[in-house]
């Protein structure tokens, strides 16, 4: 059995006797304590006579792939007071415009576009009005998980702090999945089997993908 | 597939996290929120915030260290995690 972080590698052995043409098979129940990602193979077959005069050997290559997802908490309350259910992302200058939803006019200025005028309020006040619309902000998160950590490379990693950080990554995650907010996640943490840095694009997460 | 990813991520760093947030830095949507997920906080991490914030894009830091971190932050909004983490660990 192969996991992932620390790359270890770890030897199941049975030992058993049968009789010709006899089968055996043996199930297992697996508890999925550490996260991960985990490759179960290769089988290696021995057998031989009891005297050990004779024996023979061969190997089954594939692997049985299985994935251990991090914990996920309820992080809500801590992280965004009610006011603030996206934190900070509601700045006080407005991005784009919602042009169905006109919520008042001011007096015209050089640069507004002549679309949006409101001819009938600037006849009622005698000079030039231009609408108002509400404004829209985009309800987009980008989620940093810092893997490093130590101050430096070759000081190794801690793997306890490091699962800290998946947690609360996942934890984030999932509590803007749930909100249905557009979101993204980078980190510099390497992702197992590939030699990359972890990198899900904006949108590019399923729906309902968290348990 | 968000889940997916993390569950696969390894405790080995291919590269600075600057490096990794500048790869992306050009293509956020304006106003994106950034949530940084940090075990430590340095100086070039702070600069690295520092580079964010300048981008446009307001930052908050979830601080998974243990207890509180020790670095004078200014105006940074930084959360520590130990309350919903230490539990988890069987800790105060």
């Amino acid at each position: 059995m192969r996991g992932n972080g620390l790359e270890s590698n770890r030897q199941h052995t049975i030992t058993t006797s049968l009789l010709p043409y006899q089968k055996a098979t043996w199930k297992y129940s697996l508890q999925c304590l550490e996260r991960g990602y985990h490759r179960i193979g290769p089988v290696r077959l021995r057998t031989g006579d009891i005297f050990g005069f004779s024996s023979a050997e061969t190997r089954y290559l594939q692997f049985d792939d299985l994935l251990v997802f991090p914990t996920v908490l309820d992080v809500s309350r801590l992280l965004f007071p009610p006011e603030h259910p996206l934190g900070e992302i509601r700045g006080s200058n407005p991005i784009y415009f919602d042009t169905n939803r006109v919520v008042g006019q001011r007096d015209y200025q050089s640069q507004d576009p002549m679309k949006h005028i409101d001819w009938k309020a600037t006849a009622r006040a005698g000079t030039l009005q231009t609408k108002v619309f509400e404004p829209v902000v985009s309800l987009n998160m980008l989620i940093v998980m810092n893997g490093s950590t130590r101050d430096h490379s070759w000081q190794g990693s801690n793997r306890r702090l490091f699962e800290r950080c998946v947690t609360v990554a996942a934890s984030v995650a999932g509590l803007a999945d749930q909100s249905g907010y557009t979101y993204s996640v980078i980190s510099n943490a390497v992702a197992s089997f590939t030699g990359k840095w972890i990198n899900v694009p904006m949108g590019g997460h399923r729906p309902a993908s968290f348990p | 597939m968000t889940i997916e990813a993390l569950a696969m991520a390894a405790p080995y760093v291919v590269a600075p996290l600057s490096e990794v947030m500048n790869a992306g830095r050009d293509s956020l949507p304006p106003g994106t929120t950034v949530v940084l997920i940090t075990p430590a906080i340095s100086d070039s991490l702070l600069a690295d915030i520092a580079g964010i914030r300048d981008h446009g894009c307001p930052v908050l830091v979830l601080y998974a260290g243990d207890g509180v971190p020790d670095e004078e932050l200014g105006d940074l909004t930084v959360i520590p995690m130990a309350t919903v983490l230490d539990p988890l660990e069987g800790h105060e």
